[in-house]
Formats: structure tokens, C-alpha cells, sequence
């Protein structure tokens, strides 16, 4: 447990001591004051407006993280051998993969927050500036929403895990990784369409199959609407936010759980 | 030469083996392999190392040390042979030390010292014993010079006071000055018990620091070296050695 927690703090340590990350915490207490700028441009739903930029700007920035920080963490530590630090402690190969994993969520906390305190305060201040076009308690529906949305990244940060536990460098878990991402925001859409008679009659049964499969296999980077309903004031069924919750953290104990399995097997550098 | 210095030498060694003999086994091997898809990395190597020895592992590039190395510590797996270093964890010092760049060679050695579960204050004086400042130790890695990493992952790898240490071409890279402190630093841990596992090009400085050395070709070891009198006629009759098993 000690081990455990110790490379945990330290990979807490190691990533927010990056200037990547420091910049990134400064842009992320910038960044709602700024697209109040854009959202002043709208006449009506200002608050709806606000609201969608700030989760929009939630995904950028959690993709980013995961492209820029956690690729470049995971892939110097197996393809440079950094691990063999951790893994001659001794440390098991799993206690180092989970601690890394930890680390990695427990990393885009400290963000998460100022981004949610920081929209918070530009919540009130809009509330109080456009009291007709900003609803009350905003702020608590965006912290909420902000909370929700971190789940798909949580497992897709255990897919990264996955990938890079059986990837030989840095260029293929980027590609890997990205190909996923893509996969996860394309597919929505295209299933949305499919929903559509005339597109069913012109499609092959299987490839709907297909990529409802696919769906269900990826994360829902899309946080299913959640993110639509909370700016539109529409309120969210409690159990189904459970479901989605559980899934997604079931998905990232699952995905870690095979890069265990991966990676215990793997040669090291 | 005289006759009863001959004599003396080999009850010498004869006592020496006992001492040896008598110590507890660090680091067992017995019948390791490695097999790379088409190649044969390790092939069945066996040995014994035991505590306060230092063995070197001479051989050109691909002979297996590294790979024989790696196995020990775990990082690779055998294919088959057993290793064993009961309640001993080898620390590792690797060819080309890589560290974390954002964090400090305090920050880092001290984690190793939480995590390990020893005292805290070994981490400093673990960075002092490879005089690196503490005003150099506060600084991210990163802005480190290749010699001050060196340094860093040294002391990493010293820092506890391990019982049994491999080493992956500790020299490669250093100068002759670095070279000179690193092995009065290997030769103090020796005298406290360490066992060593070295490999490296550098057949006198080996001939300095340890007490056999195997030669390795082909995956195999070819022939298992005393050191007499860690001298520099040893290296030159090591090198021959070593060329000759090269060549074949």
C-alpha cells in the first residue's frame, strides 16, 4: 500500500511539476472568463450558450491532457525503461501499472477544479450581469456535468494504459489512441443517422450491427447528452447517471485489469 | 618466480575459495535461457554470486549480458532456468540511465526511499556520497549534465544500501576521473558485503573491482576468470582471452 500510494504521489508530483501542465492549470482559470467574450455576442440563452462552450472546451482540454501529458508519461517510462526504476524497487508489474493509473486521474483533478471554481465564479458574475439570459444555480448544473464528463476520460485513459502495456513506441500509442478518440466522436452521429428509415433501407443490416457493437465496446466520449440536457435545464435521472458511472469506471478497472495481463508478459527495456 | 611465493598464492586462493565458499549465495542462476523468436540471447548459463563477490561479465556486443542482467532484475523473461536472490532485491544500475526530467534527484531519490521503506535521510546521503551538491539536487533533472544524470542514477541505485547490485556498463560514458571515484564508491559497498554483478567494456577497470569474471560469447559462458591481484597484466591476459572467445 505504501508502494502503491507513494508512486501514485509522485506521479501526481512528476506531472504537475511540467511546465505543460502549468500552463495548462493558468489557461484553464483563463479560459471561462474568455469565452464569456463570444457568449456576450448572443442575444438569447446566454447561460445554454456558456455552458455548452465550457463543456466543449472540457473535452479539448481533457484530450489534450491525454495526447500531450499521459501518452508522453507512459510511453518514456516502457520505451526509454524510466520503469525499471518503479519495477527494481522490486514493485509488481500491476501495483505499477494501477499507481501510474492513479496517478494519471488523480493528475487531472487539481485541474478540474480550478477549471469548475474559476467557471463557477464566471457562472455568478453572469448571473448577476445578464440576470434574464442566465439561469440560477448554473454553476452547480455545470459542476455537475463537469464531474460527469471526466468519466469517459477516465476509461479512455485505461484504454491509453491498454495500448501502451503492448505497443512498442511513442508514435504507435499516439495512433492507437487517436484512433479510438476519433472512432468514439464519429460514431454517435453516424448511429443518429442510421436511426433515419430511408439511411436503414439503404444499408446493410450488419454494418448497423457493426458499429453498434463497436458503441458499445468504446467509451461514450459523448457523456450521452449528458452535457445537452444539463444546458438546457432538462433534469438528469439518477439512476441512469449511476449506470453511466459505473460503467465507465467498471470499463477503466476492466481495461486495466487487460493491460495487466499485457504487460506482465511483456519484455522490458 | 620463487617457489614458495607460488605456494603461498595457492593457499591463498585455496582459503579464499573456502571464505567464498562459506558466504551465502546472493544471487543464484542455474541453467537460464532467452530465446529472441529466432535467437538465442542467454543459453543455459548457471553461476553462483555470493555476498561482498563482484562478478564482471566481459563479452562483445550481443554475447547476452545485458539481456542475462535484465532477467535477474525481472524486466525480461526467461525462457527457461531458474533465478534466485532470496530476500534480496537487486537494485539495478542500466547502460543509459533514464530518469523522470521534471522532478528533482531529491524528490526522486526520496521516493525511493518511502517506497522501499527506508529511513527518508538516506536519500541525502546517498547524493552526497556521489558529491552531487545540494543546490544541484533541487534542480529538475532535466537541466542536469550527462555526468550529474550519471551521478543521480548511481545513487538511486545505491541509495538503501542494497545487498546485491547489477551494474550494465556503469562506466560507459564517464572519464577517468568519474571512473576512479565510481569504483572506490563500488569497491567501499563491496568491503560492506554488496554483491556485484557487472558488466562492461572496460576490461581494467573490471579487473579493479571484481573477484571473477565471466566470458561471455554467443549467449554462453565460455570461460570463468579469478582475479589474483586485480592487476594490470590480469586485464591485458583478460582482453587476450576475451578476443580469442570473440574470434571463435
Amino acid at each position: 500500500m505504501n508502494q502503491l500510494s507513494s508512486l501514485i504521489w509522485f506521479t501526481l508530483k512528476e506531472l504537475a511539476l511540467q511546465r505543460i501542465y502549468k500552463l495548462l492549470l493558468l489557461s484553464l482559470i483563463i479560459l471561462p472568463w474568455l469565452l464569456l467574450i463570444p457568449t456576450s455576442l448572443f442575444m438569447l440563452d446566454m447561460g445554454k450558450v456558456f455552458m455548452d462552450m465550457l463543456f466543449t472546451a472540457q473535452h479539448a482540454w481533457l484530450s489534450a491532457y491525454l495526447f500531450f501529458l499521459a501518452v508522453p508519461l507512459l510511453t518514456r517510462d516502457i520505451e526509454q525503461g524510466i520503469c525499471s526504476i518503479f519495477l527494481t524497487l522490486p514493485m509488481s508489474r500491476e501495483r505499477y501499472l494501477w499507481a501510474r493509473f492513479i496517478g494519471v486521474i488523480c493528475s487531472i483533478l487539481p485541474l478540474l477544479l480550478c477549471y469548475i471554481a474559476s467557471a463557477a465564479l464566471a457562472f455568478i458574475w453572469a448571473e448577476n450581469a445578464w440576470p434574464d439570459y442566465v439561469a440560477a444555480a448554473s454553476e452547480l448544473s455545470f459542476s455537475y456535468g463537469s464531474l460527469l464528463i471526466l468519466m469517459p476520460y477516465i476509461a479512455l485513459t485505461a484504454i491509453l494504459f491498454l495500448i501502451a502495456a503492448g505497443a512498442t513506441g511513442s508514435a504507435e500509442v499516439t495512433l492507437f489512441l487517436f484512433s479510438i478518440w476519433l472512432i468514439c466522436w464519429a460514431l454517435p452521429p453516424v448511429l443518429d443517422a442510421l436511426q433515419n428509415i430511408e439511411v436503414t433501407n439503404n444499408t446493410p443490416a450488419w454494418t448497423g450491427m457493426l458499429l453498434h457493437a463497436i458503441h458499445q465496446l468504446l467509451p461514450d466520449l459523448s457523456s450521452s447528452q449528458i452535457s445537452l440536457r444539463l444546458a438546457h435545464q432538462l433534469p438528469l435521472n439518477l439512476s441512469s447517471v449511476f449506470a453511466y458511472c459505473t460503467q465507465h469506471l467498471a470499463y477503466a478497472v476492466l481495461a486495466i485489469m487487460a493491460a495487466t495481463a499485457l504487460f506482465k508478459r511483456r519484455d522490458l527495456k | 618466480m620463487h617457489p614458495l611465493f607460488l605456494s603461498t598464492t595457492t593457499v591463498e586462493q585455496f582459503l579464499l575459495s573456502i571464505i567464498i565458499a562459506c558466504m551465502h549465495p546472493a544471487l543464484t542462476i542455474n541453467n537460464l535461457s532467452k530465446q529472441y523468436q529466432q535467437q538465442l540471447a542467454v543459453n543455459d548459463i548457471s553461476f553462483v554470486l555470493h555476498e561482498g563477490e563482484a562478478i564482471g561479465l566481459l563479452g562483445a556486443n550481443g554475447a547476452g549480458k545485458s539481456t542475462m542482467i535484465k532477467c535477474i532484475l525481472g524486466l525480461v523473461r526467461p525462457s527457461h532456468g531458474s533465478i534466485s536472490h532470496p530476500g534480496l532485491s537487486p537494485a539495478y544500475l542500466p547502460e543509459l540511465p533514464q530518469l523522470p526530467t521534471s522532478i528533482s534527484a531529491l524528490a526522486l531519490l526520496r521516493f525511493k526511499c518511502k517506497a522501499s521503506g527506508v529511513n527518508r535521510a538516506l536519500a541525502e546521503e546517498s547524493l552526497a556520497a556521489v558529491n552531487l551538491s545540494t543546490a544541484a539536487c533541487n534542480k529538475p533533472i532535466g537541466q542536469y549534465s550527462k555526468g550529474m544524470r550519471q551521478r543521480t542514477a548511481l545513487a538511486l541505485t545505491l541509495c538503501g544500501n542494497p545487498k546485491l547490485v547489477c551494474l550494465d556498463e556503469p562506466m560507459s560514458g564517464l572519464d577517468a576521473l568519474g571512473r576512479a571515484e565510481l569504483l572506490a564508491l563500488l569497491k567501499g559497498q563491496k568491503d560492506q558485503g554488496t554483491a556485484f554483478l557487472m558488466s562492461s567494456h572496460i576490461v581494467s577497470d573490471m579487473v579493479q573491482l571484481c573477484d571473477r569474471v565471466l566470458i561471455m560469447a554467443h549467449g554462453s559462458i565460455c570461460e570463468d576468470v579469478s582475479i589474483q591481484d586485480h592487476s594490470l597484466d590480469e586485464a591485458r591476459l583478460l582482453e587476450e582471452k576475451l578476443a580469442q572467445w570473440t574470434i571463435k
